[in-house]
């Protein structure tokens, strides 16, 4: 019993001891935020931001400034389109090759550090409405001041913008029913009108996405937000790996959009084509050429990503490197051979897309193919080695 | 040898109800926090409100998904169990409400399995069914009298319960991957490197084979040091230690800390007294001159030696099925095997519909999102429900007969993906006793532990 006491008080000083002990280790290796170089992961951010978003981008705005120029004098007819149409498919040729560079402002503010939709606010694709579009010619919505504030995506940015430059003149894109054509006032609009209201809407949806790439850019740019240097230090997220897997999300674009939507469903592989080919499907139904121009581009900008830098630009720290880094050069060596494969599908399909889809079937679904090999390497072994946590898995705790 | 006589006298003898009162109090308070953090995070709608098909477990699938006002109000009630646990206030109900809740939420959907949501389960059942409101509890303060100690195999069947934890979880680490390759150890290190102070050595390979064979040995042997009274402080602060990295490390949530605070349940039932200076001494006396337990029912004693059979035993199932339980799964839930596997998928079915040449190609995102995809694509039982659903959406979309077969590719603790399943078989038409659809693990050794060490500019 006498010894009763200072046992306890013993086992006290332990407990103690050994609690504030495993606090301190928690808290002090919990903070995230230390200045000091932390490892390849991090020189990678470090890297990816100057190296791949910001003249990404940096392209994009040159050519949307260009868009913009060359809507200024359209008259909004189809037989002086010509070059608006070139000045289009230049910008959006850049923009595809940004598609997978989903990270920081571009991205959704519900699930990006530092996400601002200013994706979305440039090219809401797939989500579309182009029947939107005609309905806001008809009511001259487009001309109201408060008109970007209060539309909905679809109804503006390159999307919207497709419609009215690629469109056909004398056609709406809304169903029968819609109160447009239900009440006529589509059908009451002679050509000049429409065309004058078509061209006035263009170039307020290209000063638009001119005005909106130029903060995209500044958002990134040093002398702006400086979002690339927040990326390098990893500041907002949760830890220089938080960083590393918010950027590889855009690779999956890949997955979820190349393959499934942008391949599979006008292929007739997807079963949301009701029949054999769904050539209507495509991203650009209205544009012969760019849908295979768009593909082109989300692969040039998936490799970007992947090896750190631009085609032609100086070698970067890419994603390759981290996983050489943990020991799979195999796993790098398979992941270049399915993307040489995805190109070499891509450069095998001639004329349009929905011309390939009917008269190359096949060859389309070598190139889906060849998607999914690059999307499964991606999916297993890529996220297995990097370790890479995919979107919403955070919403859950493990094990 | 003790003989039964002897082992029923210890197990009746009376001891103080104190250890299992802290116990209580700390896992409703847990409890009641990590309900607190589902709904402030929002998870409640991520996990449940926004999916559009959920995984049902086998035997489980009337139990329905609620709507956004009652997956709230079930939370809320489940919420009130725990802190009723926690206050001791009408104990009983606040255990039933709380398990009875916890319950629904994780049978709602299968991808929501974790091994420490079953722990709370079982755990806060056997709680909920002991007396550990006799003490420190509002109960007591409104029905004073109900005494101050349990008999002792109250306490022995709670510390049974965390040993079965420990001990299969080292057992399940008594295998290749982990021992010979510290993977996935390895993989997960790698990742975090940003770590402050010991972040830049962590991608050493030696760091993850010390931390495997450590984690090993710590759970094989932890149960024994708690046991041994000489060793029962240091290994309590190993517990602590080791919670600590595991909660630093890796994104267990409630683990750690839930199992930091019950294994004090191996400390001598009065310890909590020492901390607690007022009625410390009447308190002590009174269990001192406590009078013996009458044996329980035969049925009880039963109903408990069951249930340690099964819990002993239940977890070993796997190496009855044969094969590598990570790459098959059969026996991998509820049995334990804890941060054993980093296992990523890639599904896609592939149906095939009457009267039209080419399959379609079905992906999962169709149903699923990113969380329940993740968790789906490495678990063939989960494969089939969902190819399950397919045919019915296929059906219900005029198409008739389908066959639905997979494409599934899984790499397992970084080794080069492989088959899964095997491409042929349509999984809407499996047999139950059918065998050899899911194809054998791949030969070869996971990825290697890092070449690349630490590199000279981390250590600046």
């Amino acid at each position: 019993m006498v010894s009763a006491q200072p046992r306890g008080q013993g086992l006290g000083r332990w407990l103690v001891a050994a609690l504030a002990g495993a606090v301190a280790l928690t808290v002090a290796c919990d903070d995230a935020a230390s200045p000091v170089d932390l490892g390849r992961r991090q020189a990678f951010l470090r890297s990816v931001g100057p190296n791949v978003f910001v003249p990404t981008y940096a392209a994009f705005a040159r050519e949307a400034a260009a868009l913009r120029s060359a809507l200024q004098g359209w008259d909004g007819q189809a037989d002086s389109a010509d070059a608006p149409r070139a000045a289009f498919t230049a910008a959006m040729t850049a923009w595809q090759q940004a598609e997978v560079l989903q990270a920081g402002p571009a991205g959704s503010s519900l699930l990006y550090v530092g996400g601002a939709d200013l994706r979305d606010a440039l090219y809401s694709w797939p989500t579309t409405n182009p029947c939107r579009v005609d309905q806001a010619l008809v009511d001259q919505s487009y001309a109201a001041d408060d008109y970007l504030r209060t539309a909905l995506v679809n109804g503006y940015g390159l999307d919207a913008l497709a419609h009215l430059v690629f469109g056909a003149a004398d056609r709406n894109a809304c169903p029968a029913q819609a109160a447009i054509n239900a009440d006529g006032t589509w059908a009451a609009l002679d050509a000049a009108t429409l065309a004058g209201r078509r061209a006035a809407f263009a170039q307020r949806l290209a000063a638009h996405v001119d005005e909106t790439a130029q903060a995209l850019v500044s958002a990134w740019s040093p002398t702006g937000g400086d979002f690339a240097g927040q990326l390098g230090e990893a500041q907002g997220f949760d830890g220089v790996q938080a960083g590393l897997d918010q950027v590889a999300w855009g690779l999956f674009y890949l997955d979820r959009q190349l393959k499934d939507v942008k391949i599979a469903f006008p292929a007739g592989i997807d079963p949301s084509c009701p029949t054999d080919q769904c050539p209507e499907a495509v991203e650009f139904p209205d544009a012969p050429g760019l849908s295979l121009a768009a593909l082109r581009a989300n692969l040039v900008g998936f490799r970007a990503l992947f090896e750190g830098h631009l085609p032609g630009a100086p070698e970067q720290l890419g994603l390759d490197d981290l996983l050489a880094d943990e020991g799979a050069t195999d796993l790098v060596v398979e992941l270049r051979a399915a993307m040489d494969a995805a190109d070499g599908a891509l450069a095998a399909l001639q004329g349009s897309l929905a011309e390939a889809v009917v008269a190359q079937p096949e060859a389309v679904q070598a190139l889906h193919a060849a998607t999914k090999t690059l999307s499964t390497l991606l999916k297993t072994r890529v996220v297995t080695v990097l370790n890479l946590t995919l979107p919403q898995e955070g919403a859950a705790d493990n094990d | 040898m003790l003989r039964p006589a002897h082992w029923m006298a210890r197990a009746t003898a009376p001891v103080d109800a104190a250890s299992l009162a802290v116990a209580r109090i700390a896992f409703g308070l847990v409890l009641a926090g990590g309900l607190v953090r589902y709904l402030l995070t929002g998870w409640v709608d991520e996990v449940f409100v926004q999916p559009s098909f959920f995984f049902k477990y086998p035997g489980f699938e009337w139990v329905s998904v609620p709507g956004p006002t009652g997956l709230y109000a079930l939370v809320g009630v489940s919420l009130a169990g725990a802190l009723g646990m926690a206050l001791g206030l009408f104990y009983r109900v606040s255990a039933a409400l709380f398990v009875g809740g916890f319950a629904w939420l994780n049978l709602m959907d299968l991808t929501n399995y974790l091994n420490h949501y079953y722990f709370v389960l079982i755990f806060g059942a056997l709680l909920g069914l002991l007396p550990a409101h006799r003490v420190w509890s509002l109960d007591a303060r409104r029905r004073p009298g109900q005494g101050l100690t349990v008999p002792a195999w109250m306490l022995w069947l709670l510390r049974f319960q965390i040993a079965v934890v420990y001990v299969h979880a080292g057992l399940a680490k008594v295998q290749p991957d982990w021992l010979l390759h510290a993977q996935p150890l390895s993989i997960w290190m790698a990742a975090r490197t940003d770590t402050a102070i010991i972040g830049p050595f962590l991608g050493a390979p030696w760091v993850a084979y010390a931390m495997a064979w450590t984690g090993c040995l710590y759970d094989l042997t932890i149960v024994g040091w708690l046991l041994w009274k000489p060793s029962r402080p240091f290994a309590y602060a190993a517990v602590w230690v080791f919670h600590a990295f595991t909660h630093l490390f890796f994104d267990i949530g409630l683990f750690p800390i839930i199992m930091t605070a019950v294994t004090p349940l191996f400390f001598a039932p009065g310890w909590p007294r020492r901390f607690v200076r007022r009625g410390r001494e009447a308190a002590q006396a009174a269990v001192a001159s406590a009078a013996r337990f009458a044996p329980p029912p035969r049925a009880v004693v039963a109903a408990a030696l069951l249930w340690c059979a099964f819990q002993g035993l239940w977890p070993l199932r796997s190496h009855v099925y044969g094969g590598d339980v990570l790459w098959h799964e059969a026996g991998m839930r509820f049995a334990w095997k804890v941060m054993l596997r980093e296992k990523q998928g890639s599904v896609t079915y592939r149906v095939q519909v009457p009267g039209r040449a080419r399959p379609y190609e079905v992906s999962p995102n169709r149903y699923l999102d990113w969380r329940q995809h993740s968790e789906m694509s490495g678990q063939p039982d989960l494969i089939v429900q969902l190819a399950h659903h397919v045919e019915a959406d296929f059906r219900q979309r005029g198409h008739g007969d389908v066959a639905v077969y997979a494409d599934a590719w899984v790499s397992l603790n970084g080794r080069p993906p492989a088959r899964l399943l095997d491409p042929t078989v349509d999984l809407t038409r499996l047999a139950p006793d059918q065998t050899g659809w899911i194809l054998p693990r791949p030969d070869g050794p996971p990825l290697s532990a890092r070449s690349a060490v630490v590199h000279p500019r981390s250590v600046q």
